[in-house]
């Protein structure tokens, strides 16, 4: 009985021990690299577009900028004079940096500053050819 | 290079270019300013800890190329389900239609007359048949002597 006990100790110290290590190493597996560019800055004053599909009307108001953070690394994306329908594209680099394949399962928003509204209700990105 | 195919898969040390598009929602205050950050999830790419290393190319190298589409392609389409719809399970006595037969009176044979036997006195007694001699009593036995003349 009590070796039955020690073999159980011993099973989950050593689950704890994998699942925290396969923790870290999953929080570091990629890094954006180079710097992001977006496809309408505030400053090139291209007209606003929108997609076949897409059933709103460029307003030619919108504009999307991009830098890269260097306190966290993620991208930071600011929408000035958003309306329903605007979009923009973000083209950036991102690199693995582990010694082990890695895969790609999602892009997301996070927090961020938010300011005026909630963006996680109203803006939606996604991987695009 | 830009992908949107999923899972995006990295090798060691690899970089890829991607492209993203956000896009304001419908339901959205107009000309509104949106401040975020964007994230990339991923995960270790754990290969099949145990591939199959020689896996069978061809698992059933002779399926039966010319199988029985209808093993009984003529079943009995119409079995008779009641071999004798006729047949009254219960029959009324009383309704019995069979006909008798009667036979005609010319047909019917006319019965033998009784035979009148007569009486033992009226039996005449069998005559004596000539050129014998009375045989004795032997008892129930008969003697019988042959001889021979010349």
């Amino acid at each position: 009985m009590r070796k039955e006990k020690i073999v159980f100790v011993f099973i989950v110290l050593l689950f704890l021990i994998v699942s925290s290590v396969y923790a870290v190493s999953a929080k570091n597996l990629i890094n954006w690299a180079d710097t992001p560019s977006s496809s309408d800055t505030s400053l090139s004053q291209s007209p606003d577009s929108v997609d076949i599909g897409n059933p709103n009307t460029a307003m030619n108001a919108g504009s999307t900028d991009v830098v890269l953070k260097p306190e966290n690394g993620n991208i930071e994306v600011v929408i000035l004079n958003g309306y329903t329908g605007y979009q923009s594209y973000i083209e950036a680099s991102i690199v693995n940096i582990t010694n082990m394949a890695v895969r790609i399962t999602d892009a997301e928003i996070v927090a961020g500053s938010v300011a005026p509204v909630n963006s996680f209700d109203f803006i939606e990105i996604a991987f695009v050819d | 290079m830009f992908t949107a195919s999923y899972p995006i898969t990295l090798s060691a040390g690899q970089k890829i270019n991607v492209r993203l598009v956000t896009r304001v929602l419908n339901g959205a205050d107009q000309l509104q300013t949106y401040k975020f950050e964007i994230v990339i999830r991923a995960e270790q790419d754990i290969p099949d800890p145990d591939p199959d290393p020689n896996p069978d190319p061809d698992p059933d190298p002779d399926p039966d190329p010319d199988p029985d589409p209808d093993p009984d392609p003529d079943p009995d389409p119409d079995p008779d389900p009641d071999p004798d719809p006729d047949l009254d399970p219960n029959p009324d006595p009383d309704t019995e239609e069979e006909e008798l037969f009667v036979p005609e009176e010319e047909d019917v044979a006319t019965p033998i007359e009784k035979l009148e036997l007569p009486e033992d006195e009226d039996v005449a007694a069998p005559a004596n048949r000539g050129g014998g001699r009375e045989l004795p009593d032997t008892g129930g036995c008969v003697k019988i002597s042959v001889g021979i003349s010349h």
